[in-house]
């Protein structure tokens, strides 16, 4: 917060001689600068580049909307992630309910029995079994998950973007790494 | 390395493939895109907003109409017996009102009393003051400056920090670096265009280039080993606002590596002329071969030293190079052999 102290200082200094940031100037400049970062973020968590670029737009639009409950800059960035995250995520969630529904009983028994050939997948070293296994994590884990390893941001970050503590956030990593180790370890049994 | 540390790994490395499927994106368009859809939202809400105040305002009127404390819309007038009389409501008393009760005093017919509603009566002329919008005056000795008022977010004390300058700085990537400088920065913001230079701590950074309008890119200086905060300055000499958390460099310690020594060989009684190739040289203190110092030495650049070598008994000995934070890790390519 030492950062906050010093912007306060800056303005203090400055009082209102500078010109005034509207709101609307202010989300014009976060989507310029943020858009493509939260842009593939979406996409790691959709894996479809449209459905990426529109919960981007419903995020901004979204902050947009709510930014009197939104104190700065920092807090606006913060809500962005959480909506991506969140959106991307509820989208990813919809579109495989669609794609169970189409299939048949027997299809989806076959799926189910077929359960392993993730694991098979595993052993040969496909990225994208994981990538699916991430993609399946339990809501919280898997934002957990992007934020941390993708996004690349630090646990505290995380636990802000999220809204819990950095406790949550580190057990929530913890049973995501669980629960991938275990796919992992399976698959070099069954091969 | 750990399983732990290995799945980690894994998930970056598997999360960072699935993002290069992304095909680019045009951040312009998307932009037009969303300022659009921004507007259209704006102008609906605003729409709402309008008839739910036309709608609030009519129930109003119609309320304050229905339910005078007279009970009606009615105007109530007595007249008093005597020869039939109409007064048109119409007429605008000329008398000065003070109550539901008036009497009129100059009536040509008989004495007549009657009473008018004071809803009926013309609204009364309140003299309506506009007060100016409120301006700060400072006045130190000799100038007196009047500040303009800023947008509400602005005027808010608890508003959003940095709003209201006219530069700001979102974020400085990557956040460390070794103090011997030269690791590559980028600034990110906004309204960055007109930057005139950039400092770490209070030394100005080796290099930088204003990319955009929200990007610099920027070399970090020597440095002490610390932790420095990340200022740009502008032509127009104002300040930036900063993200929270934002713009705080740290110089790490960094020793220095050697890659390479040419020639890795030479006589025992000294005298060769080496080059040592590696990074992190500036400010080195020493090179020592084996754990003789080396008879002089130069530092050519942060990459490259030239020695001379000791005397040294016959073996194979390590080149290294000490600077202020420490000596060179001993590796095979930093060897050189006596013969």
């Amino acid at each position: 917060m030492g950062t906050l102290v010093g912007v306060m200082e800056v303005r203090a200094q400055v009082g209102t001689t500078a010109k005034p940031r509207s709101k609307d100037e202010l989300i014009e400049a976060l989507f310029r600068t943020q858009y493509p970062r939260l842009r593939s973020l979406a996409f790691v968590i959709t894996g479809d580049q449209h459905r990426a670029e529109e919960v981007v737009m419903d995020a901004f639009l979204r902050t947009f909307d709510s930014w009197r409950r939104i104190r700065d800059i920092d807090a606006a960035d913060r809500y962005l992630q959480r909506c991506v995250v969140n959106r991307a995520r509820s989208l990813h969630r919809r579109r495989r309910a669609e794609a169970t529904a189409n299939l048949t009983a027997f299809q989806r028994e076959e799926t189910r029995t077929r359960a392993s050939v993730t694991a098979q997948v595993w052993s040969t070293g496909d990225d994208g079994a994981l990538l699916a296994a991430i993609r399946r994590l339990p809501a919280r884990q898997m934002a957990a998950v992007v934020l941390r390893y993708y996004a690349d941001l630090p646990e505290a970050e995380v636990a802000s973007v999220l809204g819990c503590s950095v406790g949550t956030v580190k057990s929530q990593l913890a049973r995501a790494h669980k629960r991938l180790a275990g796919l992992v370890e399976q698959s070099r049994e069954e091969s | 390395m750990s399983d732990a540390n290995r799945l980690e790994q894994r998930l970056r490395r598997v999360l960072h493939h699935a993002s290069t499927g992304l095909p680019g994106g045009d951040v312009a368009t998307a932009q037009a895109v969303f300022t659009d859809r921004r507007h259209q939202r704006q102008a609906r809400r605003r729409s709402v907003l309008t008839a739910s105040a036309v709608l609030v305002v009519t129930v109003l009127l119609l309320g304050a109409v229905l339910l005078r404390p007279h009970g009606g819309a009615r105007p109530t007038r007595l007249v008093s017996a005597g020869t039939p009389h109409t007064t048109s409501s119409a007429v605008p008393p000329t008398t000065p009102v003070s109550g539901p009760s008036i009497p009129v005093t100059s009536v040509p017919t008989p004495p007549t009393t009657i009473l008018i509603h004071p809803g009926l009566l013309p609204p009364p002329t309140v003299p309506v003051t506009v007060s100016p919008l409120p301006t700060t005056t400072t006045t130190t000795p000799g100038t007196t400056t009047t500040t303009a008022p800023g947008n509400s977010l602005c005027a808010n004390a608890a508003g959003p920090p940095g709003m209201c300058l006219p530069h700001y700085l979102l974020a400085v990537r990557p956040d460390t670096g070794p103090n011997n400088g030269g690791t590559q920065v980028t600034i990110t913001g906004d309204k960055l265009g007109d930057a005139t230079g950039v400092t770490f701590g209070s030394t100005p950074a080796a290099s930088m280039h204003v990319v955009s309008d929200q990007q610099i890119m920027a070399v970090t200086p020597v440095h002490d080993v610390g932790q420095v905060r990340v200022t740009v300055t502008f032509s127009d000499g104002q300040p930036a606002g900063a993200a929270s958390g934002c713009c705080i460099f740290t110089f790490t310690a960094w020793t220095p590596i050697v890659n390479t020594v040419q020639p890795n060989a030479g006589p025992t009684s000294g005298a060769t002329a080496v080059t040592i190739y590696g990074v992190g040289f500036t400010g080195a203190t020493g090179v020592t071969f084996g754990s003789t110092p080396a008879t002089s030495f130069t530092v050519v650049s942060d990459s490259e030293i030239r020695a001379v070598s000791p005397a040294h008994s016959a073996g194979t000995v390590d080149v290294l190079v000490a600077n202020a934070h420490g000596t060179s890790t001993a590796t095979s390519h930093d060897q050189f052999t006596y013969a």
